[in-house]
């Protein structure tokens, strides 16, 4: 088989790295492979090796004829949630040893009194500051102490320091004096990892920019090597285009950038599920969508608006706070691995722990007396016990019917399958708050979205979710469960460029405003070049954070091309009026908009994937059925059967069924109607 | 499916929208108010309530807003007849006598909730302004004698009728405080957020229908306070008593008693403050509310902090307090400063619970200390408040350290970021950090306090200060020794330093003047001498703890950066400490 510009997507998960390849026609192949956390570049070559064997070639030759590879990876964020990352130092500003320890000054639970504060992940001996300081509009007050400065850098450099961080006040405004410190490192030869705060963060708030560049250089040092380990292999293994590492934004960056700003990987994984949720909306011309990932453990979900998912400024991570743009991915402790139990009151509840890989659900057999919503789902019937992970794993509807009946069954005095039903049905209602959390709480209607179900979980839930929520469909697409790893294939190489303004619009002419932007997009431009890229295949997106002066948080405001044509900057307070009054229902008449930053983006655009479109062709689901199950919805009943893969454009399933797939199974209800588009992805529908 | 199955599912449902309605309420109200206090220090809350009164939802970062909050529906509805109210109606009040109110800078906003022509509920929420006028400048100081002089009153009179914004009472509102450009951006905020609630709630209602929602909430108060309940139900009946005090009454130096007697007696909980002090010439008198507030935060602390936050829980739990006394004051008793002995009586309540839950109590905290700047700003010739707290400590527990630096018991606003005060006001931040040696020594060390020092750049500035555990420190458990005091220096480190008391008000300062905060620490749990050496080692490692402190405060002798297993414990057998502990 003779296969160029193959482009190959990886994503490294907590239990499994799936691999994706896909060829100029389209064709698709796909490869699982346990993930190996000791190196987990192992993992990638042994699934690389898969991806080769299934397309009958060396892995060599598979590695020339790839013409991209994207990657992504939990190597951040396990450093950081396993606490195993880099041997840190902080340098700040005379009088502010302890800005990482003394962090807001509150708790989010004030009645939590038991769960102390982590640990600061850089200790106190660590911390050295220097007189220097910077007002509060960017004047230089007192110039760095270069002497003190040296001395410290030599006294830190004894300690075998991983990661320097720099946090200075005001350095948003002036960023000179931490530049300076980069300076001096690097004459005196130290090759140690610099985490600038204003490079990572450049916004008012020294805990934020603090705490974000720490998080950075935390977990800098260890990806960098992980990304220059598995570069090497790969070279060596034959691939000769550079590694390109997807970003919690969800664009991606070359290796070396990716590596400075790993602040910026760590919701690397989700965030291709959220792009792929993005490229599939574009295909079908969704303007407005939710996905939802739902694994193992947990449930990722985000908001796809007009195909590109929504972004969030801050992430609190196990009460570390990381202060950068990351895809606004929100996490529900509810999966397939998720523990029903009984709270305190007698009532039942299900996750946030998990059974896990080990032990796992009961119904895995592998020791697990916890019973799972992966457990009540066997026992309803909605999962085979053949065909679950592709066979490659028999499930025991004993071990499931035990497991239920002795901790929930018993003590609520409900038969089995009303128990599981009801863990079942809390698992819908869980995802359902979720999404509705996600949607309403941005004051959208659900009524107005269409729901994207993937992971290996979601099938069972997605009818359930969309008619407690009235959401008209759901789209479940076919490669559900690897549907990360095609979602770093749709992204593209991205940075993020921000200038902080700080004055009202009046007080701004429009030659100002543009030069701002000129200045943005000369930086921007130049580093794409240096990439590669040519300008024809770059696209910037303008955009200005806008409040009231006195205000903290800002709305954003998109701005056009032609916006900076314009002699006035009426357009700029109406688009902000506009977007303020959207969300909060009321403005501040009598007073101007407040710019705060200028942001610009900028895309490399990469080749567009384009799954492969089949005509309509015969009708009859019929030839897909195999055979039928008993499933337990208010009462047991027997429901056709069907292959996933075997579903083709415009049949038509009508429900109660079941429809398997080596790593998925979906449910519809008997009075549910199931539909197959023109990519394979079954389109079901609410019962409005 | 069973029928209790549905019903426990669609009740969870219900009270996760709420929740979620509040959430999305408070998120407005941060991200479109104007003052420092509420846009980052997050000192505001929102509730939902039924039309009892009941509070069915809650998003708070401090636990004393309860007090601002629980009685409004009561007293709203007795002034305005709940026939008489209209959709669109907006009820603004902040007095403690007559609007169910805790003190006066937290105006509160109350709307009701139409569905189908009749109320079906309130919106409401809470949020400090930083000047409601009153002889002070920030509206909050211990030295008040009197609530007339703490601010303007407010009723719960109209600020929207039927969706009009009365402006005269907002001209009211606004001519009484020195900052009334915030107000009216703070105001705003507190109108769209309650527009949010009403449309959240009332869609709530419309999808689930009256009666589905109304017998819900009904079951979400009954569930919890059957937990509430079922967890007060194992701790062993009996009497147990405390006793702390306040360092003064904010205007005189002497110490004010308080006193509690928890009775527990099967599945209910009643707090006796009889004994206490009578209400005192200061403004730390709290009104009963605010002592009810105060209560039910420890219980949900100590028994079980995932109870959900609404009325139901309230019911297992009694509190008394004579009227008159310091936990009941009557008007025109002053109430600004409640908060300070709000957190005194969290110590007082978990110090009495100590022999009966060992395991949850926390040792004695200490509390923020507060500082009000205000004068004219040279950078644009405008007045201006700036409204701050600073973090103390957490005590120890049986099994960690407290927390450093961090707000206690009923208070929890965030701290004002340095650059955000430099920024928005003329001051600037010389230093704040960990204060080493000051957390209470125990088996488990008490939580450090910080030093702040603040250069004021203001002309005609003045400056208002209130603290406690200045005198008082607070009290260690089990053997573990006390905390720090706090202090408020002028022209720290200089050969004319001043102390200043723990309350004062309309100190004038010169440009150029340091001000400085220690704020006080959290107390030890359990006997220092049973510390281990190596936990001492690592506090000493970390700057937590000197080497001097070491030796003097647990008794163990640090050489070349290890313990001195010998010396250490030789020091400690002759103090008579258990070193094998």
């Amino acid at each position: 088989m003779d296969i160029e510009h193959l482009r190959i997507g990886i994503d490294i998960g907590g239990t499994f790295t799936d691999l994706v390849s896909i060829d100029e026609s389209g064709l698709i192949c796909t490869a699982k492979t346990l993930s190996t956390p000791e190196d987990p570049s192992l993992g990638v070559m042994t699934g690389l090796e898969l991806l080769a064997k299934k397309s009958t070639q060396s892995l060599s030759s598979l590695l020339k004829k790839t013409t991209l590879l994207i990657h992504g990876t939990t190597v951040a964020t396990n450093l950081l949630v396993e606490r195993k990352g880099a041997k840190l130092a902080m340098i700040s500003t005379e009088g502010f040893r302890d800005i990482l320890e003394l962090r807001e000054g509150t708790k989010a639970n004030r009645y939590n009194l038991r769960t102390p504060f982590p640990q600061p992940l850089i200790p106190r001996p660590m911390r050295h500051t220097i007189k220097e300081r910077v007002g509060w509009s960017g004047l230089i007050k007192e110039s760095l102490n270069l002497a003190e400065l040296e001395t410290a850098l030599k006294e830190l450099r004894q300690h075998n320091v991983e990661g320097l961080v720099v946090c200075f006040l005001h350095s948003h405004r002036n960023p000179s004096h931490e530049i300076e410190v980069r300076k001096l490192v690097k004459e005196l030869g130290w090759k140690v990892f610099v985490s600038l705060s204003h490079e990572v963060l450049s916004r008012e708030g020294e805990y934020d920019r603090a705490s974000t560049a720490t998080v950075n250089a935390y977990v800098g040092p260890g990806l960098q090597g992980y990304l220059s380990k598995l570069e090497r292999r790969l070279e060596k293994s034959g691939l000769n285009i550079p590694l390109l590492v997807m970003q919690s934004t969800g664009g991606v960056l070359p290796i070396l950038e990716a590596g400075q700003l790993a602040g910026g990987s760590i919701n690397s994984g989700p965030a291709g599920g959220a792009m792929a949720a993005g490229m599939f909306s574009a295909m079908s011309e969704i303007p407005l969508a939710v996905s939802y990932d739902m694994g193992g453990t947990s449930t990722d979900i985000c908001l796809i608006k007009g195909s590109v998912p929504l972004e969030r400024h801050t992430t609190e991570f196990e009460d570390v706070k990381i202060a950068v743009p990351t895809l606004d991915i929100s996490a529900l402790g509810a999966g397939g691995g998720s523990i029903a139990h009984l709270d305190r009151g007698g009532i039942l509840d299900l996750g946030p722990s998990s059974a896990g890989a080990d032990p796992g659900p009961a119904c895995y057999g592998k020791g697990g007396l916890e019973p799972t919503l992966t457990d009540a789902n066997l026992i309803l019937g909605y999962i085979s016990t053949e065909t679950f992970l592709g066979g490659e794993l028999s499930l025991s509807i004993e071990d499931a019917q035990n497991a239920i009946q002795e901790r929930i069954s018993k003590p609520l005095n409900l038969a089995p399958e009303l128990a599981a039903i009801a863990i079942n049905a809390l698992a819908s209602s869980r995802i359902a708050e979720g999404i509705r959390a996600a949607t309403v709480r941005r004051g959208l209607d659900p009524r107005d979205f269409s729901l994207f179900a993937f992971g290996g979980a979601s099938g069972l839930h997605a009818e359930a979710v969309i008619n407690e929520l009235s959401i008209p469909r759901a789209i479940i697409p076919r490669e559900a469960s690897v549907l990360s790893a095609i979602g770093f294939l749709s992204t593209d190489v991205r940075r993020d460029y921000h200038r902080s303004v700080g004055r009202p619009i009046s007080d701004l002419d429009a030659n100002e405003l543009r030069s701002v932007f000129t200045e943005l997009e000369a930086e921007a431009k130049n580093n794409l070049e240096a990439q590669g890229f040519d300008s024809e295949n770059m696209k910037l997106v303008h955009s200005l954070d806008c409040r009231y002066a006195r205000q903290v948080y800002t709305v954003n405001v998109r701005a056009y091309p032609s916006d900076f044509e314009c002699d006035e900057l009426n357009w700029l307070t109406a688009e902000f009026e506009t977007t303020y009054k959207n969300l909060f229902q009321h403005i501040h008449d009598t007073e101007p908009g407040f710019i705060d930053t200028c942001n610009l983006t900028i895309f490399g655009t990469l080749p567009r994937l384009a799954l492969p479109k089949h005509e309509i062709g015969d009708l009859d689901p019929g030839k897909a059925q195999k055979g039928e199950r008993n499933i337990f919805i208010s009462e047991w009943l027997s429901a056709r059967v069907y292959w996933f893969e075997e579903l083709s454009h415009g049949m038509r399933v009508q429900g109660p069924a079941v429809i398997d797939s080596p790593t998925t199974s979906v449910l519809i209800s008997p009075d549910g109607v199931a539909e197959v588009d023109a990519y394979g992805s079954l389109h079901l529908y609410s019962n409005l | 499916m069973t029928k209790t199955t549905i019903d426990q599912i669609t009740t969870e449902v219900i009270s996760h929208r709420f929740a979620a309605t509040a959430d999305e309420m408070m998120a407005t109200l941060v991200k479109t108010s104007y003052s420092p206090n509420i846009k980052e220090r997050r000192d505001c809350s929102v509730a939902i309530f039924d039309t009892s009164g009941n509070m069915v939802a809650l998003s708070a970062i401090a636990p004393l807003h309860l007090s601002s909050l629980l009685g409004m529906v009561k007293n709203i509805t007795e002034r305005h007849p709940i026939e008489s109210l209209k959709p669109g109606d907006a009820f603004l009040t902040n007095d403690p006598y007559v609007g169910g109110g805790s003190h006066l800078p937290d105006l509160t906003l109350m709307n009701p909730v139409f569905v189908e022509n009749q109320v079906v509920g309130f919106v409401a929420n809470l949020a400090h302004h930083s000047d409601i006028g009153g002889k002070v400048a920030g509206s909050e100081s211990a030295d008040c004698t009197s609530i007339f002089q703490e601010g303007l009153r407010v009723p719960p009179v109209k600020l929207l009728n039927e969706g009009d914004l009365v402006k005269d009472v907002l001209d009211i509102v606004l001519l009484n405080s020195r900052t009334p450009h915030q107000r009216e951006g703070d105001l705003k905020a507190q109108i769209a957020t309650n527009a949010t609630g009403v449309r959240r709630v009332k869609e709530t209602f419309q999808n689930f229908g009256i009666k589905t929602v109304q017998s819900a909430l009904s079951s979400l108060l009954d569930y919890a306070e059957a937990r509430a309940r079922a967890e007060i139900s194992k701790l062993p009946d009996g009497e147990y008593h405390n006793e702390d005090f306040l360092d003064n009454d904010g205007v005189e130096d002497k110490l004010i008693p308080l006193k509690v007697a928890v009775t527990i007696a099967g599945d209910e909980i009643h707090f006796d403050f009889t004994g206490s002090a009578d209400q005192i010439a200061g403004a730390r008198n709290m009104p009963l509310i605010a002592t009810q507030a105060g209560v039910y935060y420890v219980v949900k602390a100590i028994t079980d902090p995932t109870l959900p936050p609404n009325s139901g829980y309230f019911r297992a739990i009694k509190v008394t307090a004579p009227e008159g006394s310091i936990f009941n004051c009557r008007a025109p008793a002053a109430v600004g400063d409640r908060g300070a002995t709000g957190n005194i009586l969290g110590d007082l309540l978990m110090g009495a619970l100590a022999d009966v839950m060992p395991e949850r109590v926390m040792a004695g905290c200490g509390p923020l200390h507060g500082l009000i700047f205000s004068g004219i700003d040279p950078r644009t010739g405008e007045y201006f408040v700036d409204y701050e707290t600073y973090a103390g400590a957490s005590g120890a527990l049986i099994d960690q350290e407290g927390k450093d630096a961090v707000r206690v018991h009923v208070s929890g606003a965030a701290n004002l970021p340095v650059e955000s005060v430099e920024q928005e006001f003329p001051l600037t931040v010389e230093r704040y950090e960990l204060l080493t040696d000051t957390g209470g020594a125990g088996k488990f060390r008490g939580g450090l306090g910080t030093r702040r020092d603040v250069c004021i750049l203001a002309q005609s500035g003045k400056l208002a200060g209130r603290g406690l555990r200045e005198t008082v420190a607070a009290p260690g458990l089990f053997g573990g020794a006390k905390g720090h005091v706090g202090s408020f220096f002028l022209h720290p480190d200089s050969n004319h330093e001043v102390k200043l008391p723990g309350s004062f008000s309309e100190y004038p300062v010169d440009s150029g003047s340091i001000v400085r905060v220690e704020t006080p620490s959290g107390a030890g749990y359990g006997d220092p001498l049973s510390r281990e050496p190596a936990k001492v080692l690592d506090d000493v490692i970390n700057g937590k703890v000197s080497s001097a402190g070491a030796e003097a405060d647990y008794g163990v002798v640090l050489k070349d950066h290890s313990v001195d297993e010998n010396l250490t414990r030789e020091l400690r057998d002759q103090r008579g400490g258990g070193y094998e502990q």
